[in-house]
């Protein structure tokens, strides 16, 4: 039996060289399917795990899932507990999805509210910290729901839901910032942290907020102070971020200068007239960086420490509002990575590379020209600068995918990923490394789109460690050549006609959890890809989606 | 017994006892089938090869054929009634195990006809009737463990589910009655075939791992068997470019057309009656055999069937009957469901069986 394909071998490069390697798979735990919603607006691409040991950790064993471009999500074979849910887009804002929601068992709604609840509230308490209805059930009421006309069915309880994420997100922002970690893990925990203090200190005690006074910046003070304080005990909470926070000033200081900037933001989502306005604000408050920021700016100048006194912190908090509403970022920002020049390298041989730019790559008119077959030492040339300092947190980790579509009329496509890389930082140096029993998947198309398949490549990237370096003049290498040229070689019985490939190819790459940005600061697009990991019949069945931010250009594959 | 042993040793001299004609018992048909007393008749009987029973080795005396069927064990009720004077009912329905020494088949048969006599005999003129039938075949499923050799793959193994034939078929059916008892029958019919089969599975090995393949029409789809090695395999394929060089509905659910035609005669001597008859069956099938051609494999569409009865009355309305049949093309035209591209090769050989049963007349 031969299946022919066209692109199968520059993805299971690609895919390779990004090192995405990916674990996931984990234990039914039911009998029924179970299903649910993921809103903070509608989260699409999020990764939904069945919390079965109840411990409020996405554990690697754990039955996992993803939801759709709806949030909607399903175990099929159940889930009879409390599900966390991480990652993902906003439907309404397009934003990443920072934090990790969490709900209990039984619930079918998973929310910045339910996660309060999961955290230690009960369903009156949060009602009335709310001055929502006495018996709004929380579980199971979408506060994103729409009528016909596409206004908010609720729209009291849509913008309380993504208010008290604003408070969650930014306060967790804040901390991680200071801490200068990047990566989920540490926003994870993090959130998970303060989600549980705002929980414990609404359970009793004023409103947060109501219909008529808005936003209590007295109630946001406590909630951060009590944030601070339980984020600086917790064991699962990086030392850096611990230090980080004492050496802000520690809870009165900080919840002092941001109460007001916070107050504000989730205000302004409060003020929201109708679904567009509430949409429109919360893109612009939850993309906004300004707290931390500026915060980061006031403690490394020395304004802001454990030395700040009451009426600094005043001061402080009085102009940290006034930039913490406007729709820009307030300072550059620091603490990432970039390709010098934006440019890649691309060598044939493994020694040799020719330099091209990033605008190179996403030109349609020129893209990156690649030799076709390719030697076994091809490789990418890649020098990286750092702005700033950052680390992850211990055991984060990154997927990668990328997408290449056939141009010029074949079908032809081929999608990749590998999950679950371990990444971390040593010095100037980006080590990730592919566990022993990752998931790397392709999904291809052939290019008359008769024929399809998902190909497992995990034990070629298993066990791989690859060192990219930050360091002055430091140039780091990507070897990919092998894997393709292992797939031409191993897989050509299969996959015919991959070495007669020739012509223009689309490419999407997509990497999250990296801090890698453009060279002067700004973000690359936010990208998403969907990997089917199955077939049904003929049709793509389940997937995986990998979102984060990425690139979009152009090879073309010559003699 | 020492006359039905007889019968045997004789059929298996001849080296193909055989199942009978296109419609079950073809081979003895007879214009004037109702029984000498009563209105109807009841038969229970047993159909048999093994190798036990094939002494000679006969059923590899094949021609083109390594596959031979190896055993086959029936059981089959029928009836008869008789409508008027003229009008006669049958029905039959029939079990069957089939084994080819790596694959066991199990079809349940059945069979419904009317019967209508247009002339009686006077003369030289024989009694003269039409009957029509429908027959058929099917099965829960059927699976092979023999590989299959397809242009685009081996297939380990292929599994049909709910497999069936269905048949109509009309004879015309002349019966002289000579002195002392003697009979001398000649049909002539002629029907269609039109198979049809629930869905087709198979399993093939591709650099070293087991696939699991369903088809739906020509398309298919594959899913690893795991473990699967230790290197980079496809997981799951789906297909329908038609590379597998498979074409699904006309190799496993064909239609055809065939005639037959027979001769046979029965005689007695006291408590004993023979039967000995001869068929012979001509079928065109639709594409199945043109892909054979184009593959450079043999097809089969002529059968010719000879068949020998000696029943015993032991009451005047019971009798002991003991028959050998035996085809010189198994049972392609007993169980057409059973001829496929990929099990045709099997039908290049003799095959014949040896059954017994009680018959009453009521």
């Amino acid at each position: 039996m031969r299946f022919d394909y066209l692109l199968i071998p520059t993805a299971t490069a690609l895919a390779a060289a990004l090192l995405v390697a990916c674990g996931g798979a984990s234990s039914g735990v039911g009998s029924t399917p179970t299903s649910g919603l993921a809103v903070d607006g509608y989260l699409s691409g999020s990764k939904v795990v069945c919390d079965s040991n109840d411990n409020g950790v996405a554990g690697a064993g754990e039955t996992t899932t993803y939801t759709d471009t709806r949030g909607n999500f399903t175990f099929p074979s159940g889930c009879k507990h409390g599900v966390i849910v991480s990652g993902g887009t906003s439907v309404d804002t397009g934003l990443a999805f920072v934090g990790q929601l969490r709900s209990p068992a039984g619930a079918t709604m998973v929310t910045p509210l339910t996660t309060l609840i999961a955290s230690g509230m009960t369903q009156t308490e949060l009602n009335k910290a709310l001055d929502l209805p006495t018996g709004t059930d929380l579980l199971t009421t979408d506060p994103a729901a729409t009528n016909a006309n596409g206004e908010l069915k609720n729209p009291s309880l849509m913008k309380k839901t993504l208010a008290v994420q604003q408070l969650l997100q930014k306060t967790t922002e804040l901390f991680v910032g200071l801490g200068s970690l990047v990566g989920s893990q540490a926003t994870n925990t993090v959130y998970t942290e303060v989600a549980a203090a705002f929980a414990e200190q609404l359970k009793t005690g004023d409103a947060l907020m109501n219909d008529t006074d808005g936003v209590s910046s007295d109630r946001v003070n406590t909630l951060v102070s009590a944030a601070v304080t339980r984020t600086s005990t917790a064991s699962t909470v990086s030392s850096d971020i611990k230090t980080a926070l004492a050496s802000a000033g520690g809870a009165t200081t900080i919840a002092t200068v941001v109460k007001s900037a916070l107050t504000s933001q989730a205000q302004e989502i409060m003020d929201g007239s109708n679904s567009a306005d509430i949409t429109a604000k919360t893109k612009d408050r939850q993309g906004n960086t300004s707290i931390v920021d500026t915060v980061k700016v006031a403690v490394a100048s020395g304004e802001m420490g454990p030395s700040t006194s009451a009426e600094d912190a005043d001061f402080l908090d009085r102009r940290l509002n006034t930039v913490a509403v406007k729709p820009t970022e307030a300072v550059a920002p620091t603490d990432y990575v970039y390709l010098d020049n934006n440019s890649i390298g691309f060598s044939a041989d493994g020694v040799s590379a020719t330099t091209y730019s990033v605008s190179d790559f996403q030109s349609s008119t020129s893209g990156i020209r690649i030799k076709w077959p390719m030697a076994d030492s091809a490789a990418l040339k890649l020098k990286l600068k750092a702005n700033g300092s950052f680390t992850f947190a211990p055991n984060q980790k990154l997927s990668a995918a990328v997408r290449i579509q056939e141009k010029g009329g074949g079908s032809g496509e081929v999608r990749a990923f590998t999950d679950n890389v371990t990444v971390s930082k040593s010095g100037d140096d980006i080590i990730l490394s592919v566990p022993d029993l990752p998931q790397a998947l392709i999904y291809g198309v052939s290019g008359n789109a008769q024929t399809k398949a998902v190909i497992d490549f995990a034990s070629k990237v298993k066990g791989i460690t690859n060192t990219l370096s930050t360091a002055s003049g430091a140039e780091s290498t990507v070897m990919f050549g092998e894997v393709v040229n292992y797939g031409i070689n191993g897989l050509s019985n299969q996959f015919a006609k991959m070495s007669e490939m020739r012509g223009k190819y689309l490419v999407t790459i997509v990497v999250n959890e990296l801090p890698l940005r453009k060279a002067d600061g700004s973000k690359f697009d936010f990208l998403s890809i969907d990997v089917p990991t199955t077939l049904s019949g003929g049709a793509p069945g389940s997937h995986i989606p990998v979102t984060g931010y990425g690139l979009v250009g152009y090879i073309t594959l010559t003699d | 017994m020492a006359i039905l042993r007889r019968v045997i040793a004789i059929f298996a001299v001849g080296g193909w006892l055989g199942v009978a004609g296109a419609a079950p018992l073809d081979v003895f048909l007879t214009a004037t089938p109702e029984p000498s007393v009563g209105i109807g008749t009841l038969e229970l009987g047993v159909d048999r090869m093994s190798t036990e029973l094939d002494v000679f080795n006969l059923r590899n005396r094949t021609t083109n054929s390594t596959t031979a069927t190896q055993s086959y064990l029936a059981q089959h009720i029928s009836g008869g009634l008789k409508l008027g004077e003229q009008g006669w009912v049958s029905g039959n329905l029939n079990q069957r195990a089939i084994a080819d020494g790596a694959t066991d088949y199990r079809y349940t048969s059945w069979q419904i006809s009317g019967q209508y006599r247009l002339l009686e005999d006077q003369s030289w003129q024989p009694a003269t009737a039409l009957r029509v039938s429908a027959w058929g075949n099917f099965a829960d499923q059927t699976q092979s463990s023999k590989a299959v050799v397809m242009p685009g793959a081996v297939l380990n193994s292929v599994k049909i589910t709910r497999p069936a034939d269905q048949q109509l078929q009309a004879d015309l059916i002349g019966t002289w009655n000579l002195a002392g008892g003697t009979q001398v029958n000649a049909s002539l019919g002629a029907g269609t075939s039109e198979l049809s089969y629930g869905a087709l599975s198979a399993t093939t090995t591709i650099d070293g791992c087991n696939y699991n393949l369903a088809f739906t029409g020509n398309a298919v789809y594959g899913v690893v068997i795991l473990p699967c090695g230790t290197g980079i395999y496809v997981k799951e394929v789906y297909d329908n470019s038609g590379r597998l060089g498979i074409d699904v509905a006309n190799e496993i659910a064909w239609r055809g057309r065939f005639v037959q035609a027979g001769l046979n005669a029965r005689w007695q001597d006291g408590p004993w009656t023979w039967r000995a008859g001869y068929l012979f069956f001509l079928v065109q099938r639709e594409a199945v055999d043109a892909i054979l051609a184009s593959r450079k494999r043999a097809s089969y569409t002529q059968n010719h069937t000879i068949g020998l009865e000696a029943s015993y009355r032991l009451q005047p309305n019971l009798q002991l009957f003991a028959y050998g049949l035996m085809n010189s093309n198994s049972f392609f035209n007993e169980i057409p469901v059973a001829y496929n591209s990929s099990t045709a090769a099997r039908f290049g050989s003799l095959y014949s069986v040896l059954g017994a049963g009680v018959r009453f007349d009521f």
